[in-house]
Parts: C-alpha cells; sequence; structure tokens
C-alpha cells in the first residue's frame, strides 16, 4: 500500500456474531499493510470488534426483544455497515447500525475497570476509548448509531 | 468460516484440579458454548480449574468477562482459576487492561500448586 494513497471500503454484512472473526482479518489486514505495528493492530482489531460485537449482542437482540424494529422504513434492520477509510497515517473505521432503541445504545460504557467489577458490564466500550486515539458516537435522526474510531499511525 | 471457533478440551486427569484447553477465538460468538461447558464442570463440583491458553488466539470482553465471572464464583467456593500460557498477544490485552491483577497467570505448570493455594 502506497504511504499517502487514500482507501476507502464499505462492508455491509449480516448483523450475527458469526461474522466476527471475517471482520477481524479484514481490518488486521488491512492495519498491517499500513504499517501499524503488531500490539497497535490488535488494539485496532478488539475495538473494531466490540464495537460490532455491541450492535449484534445489545442493539439488535435487545430491539429483537421488545419488538422495536422499523421494518418499513428499513427491510433489512439487522444489519452492519462498516466504512473504512486509511491513508498514510492514520485508520478511520465507522461502524453503523440501523436498531431504534435505546438512543444510550449500548455504548455507554464504564471510565475504569474497578467501575467495570463493581456493575459487571461496559468493559467492551471502556476497550475501544482506551486503545482508540478518537472515538465519537453519531445518533442519526433517522434511526441507529454510528461509531467512528480513529487509530493514528506512530512512525 | 469454520463451523467451530472454539475448541474446549477437558483434561481431568489430575487430582488437584481440573483442566481445561481452549483453541481458537473467545469471543462473543463462541463465549456462549465456553460457558456452557463451563457451567458442566462447576456442576461435577470442580473449583480449581486451570485453562491452557497457549492455542487461543483472540480473547474480546465477552471472553474476558466470562473468565472474571468464573473467578468470582470458585473464589466464592475458596477455589480459584489459573491461566496457563496465554500467547503474547492476549497476555498484551489482559496486561493492558489491568486484568493481570486480577486473573492467575502462570507461564510454567510449576506455579500452579502455589496459585492454587494447594
Amino acid at each position: 500500500m502506497e504511504n499517502n494513497q487514500e482507501i476507502l471500503f464499505e462492508i455491509n454484512c449480516p448483523g450475527n456474531t458469526r461474522i466476527l472473526s471475517v471482520i477481524r482479518r479484514f481490518i488486521c489486514n488491512i492495519a498491517q499493510e499500513m504499517g501499524f505495528k503488531e500490539d497497535e493492530i490488535a488494539k485496532i482489531e478488539i475495538s473494531v470488534d466490540e464495537a460490532c460485537s455491541n450492535v449484534i449482542c445489545h442493539a439488535y437482540d435487545c430491539a429483537k426483544e421488545k419488538g422495536n424494529v422499523n421494518t418499513k422504513q428499513n427491510p433489512e434492520p439487522f444489519k452492519l455497515k462498516i466504512i473504512l477509510k486509511a491513508d498514510g497515517n492514520h485508520i478511520r473505521i465507522s461502524i453503523s447500525d440501523f436498531g431504534i432503541g435505546d438512543k444510550r445504545g449500548p455504548h455507554h460504557g464504564v471510565s475504569d475497570l474497578d467501575e467495570y467489577l463493581d456493575q459487571g458490564h461496559g468493559l467492551g466500550t471502556y476497550i475501544i476509548s482506551q486503545f482508540m486515539d478518537k472515538v465519537e458516537v453519531h445518533y442519526p435522526k433517522q434511526a441507529g448509531t454510528t461509531v467512528t474510531m480513529v487509530k493514528f499511525l506512530q512512525r | 468460516m469454520k463451523s467451530f471457533d472454539l475448541n474446549v478440551i477437558v483434561d481431568k486427569k489430575r487430582v488437584e484440579f481440573c483442566m481445561i484447553e481452549l483453541k481458537g477465538f473467545l469471543d462473543a460468538h463462541t463465549v456462549q458454548d465456553f460457558e456452557n461447558r463451563l457451567k458442566e464442570i462447576l456442576q461435577e463440583g470442580e473449583t480449581n480449574l486451570v485453562i491452557d491458553l497457549k492455542e487461543l488466539n483472540y480473547i474480546s470482553s465477552a471472553g474476558i468477562g466470562a473468565l472474571m465471572s468464573l473467578t468470582q464464583d470458585l473464589r466464592r467456593k475458596k477455589g480459584d482459576l489459573v491461566l496457563l500460557h496465554p500467547n503474547q498477544k492476549v497476555f498484551k490485552i489482559l496486561d493492558l487492561l489491568g486484568f493481570t491483577k486480577i486473573f492467575n497467570v502462570a507461564n510454567d505448570e510449576k506455579d500452579i500448586p502455589d496459585l492454587l493455594n494447594l
């Protein structure tokens, strides 16, 4: 991969945990091609996995349980959209779901390990905040949530 | 895509503890299978477990959460858990998050009796 060449991927995949290992392999390959070190690749890998797992295991499962799914607005509500942009100095990954559940969604986590041990949940979001350089959560008006995370390449 | 992303092998040759070998990934997809196997093992009265992670290639928060619940459960029963031979990648993730201060981690089987207070 040329250092300054921008690459863009858009992946639409089923909101099923079976797909997680495929997504992880893809993200790791791109990060490796970009020149990220092994430790940094592992951090990107787990952060993307956590964001996707949150959507599949919490937002969609919760919406299914409540019957809270607008299939007229979106005929295929249980899908994940992953947009990956990479250039010479950073990788930006956006993960979108199309659920219409709790607007706090699955993305409210804990601020440290003690809080996790106390509450017993929220570790995934904590991992993302610890391992990525920048994290943004956006709630589009129509439905769903988009989590965008950025990791800068250290040379 | 393989049909099994996690293999759980249980070795009960030892009297003092039960050894479990994990191979593959411990993530949101495989954690339910892992927890089901653990439930069976715990129902048999095991309170000291050693999980060999040598061939575990990846762990996510779902897997860490399962190990955390297991540790808490065993400690309530006056037993404990040892994570044996984690590879560098799995160890690094656990360490960066602070879990190596909570879990018993060993790279040598000789350390197991001390860690389990046997």
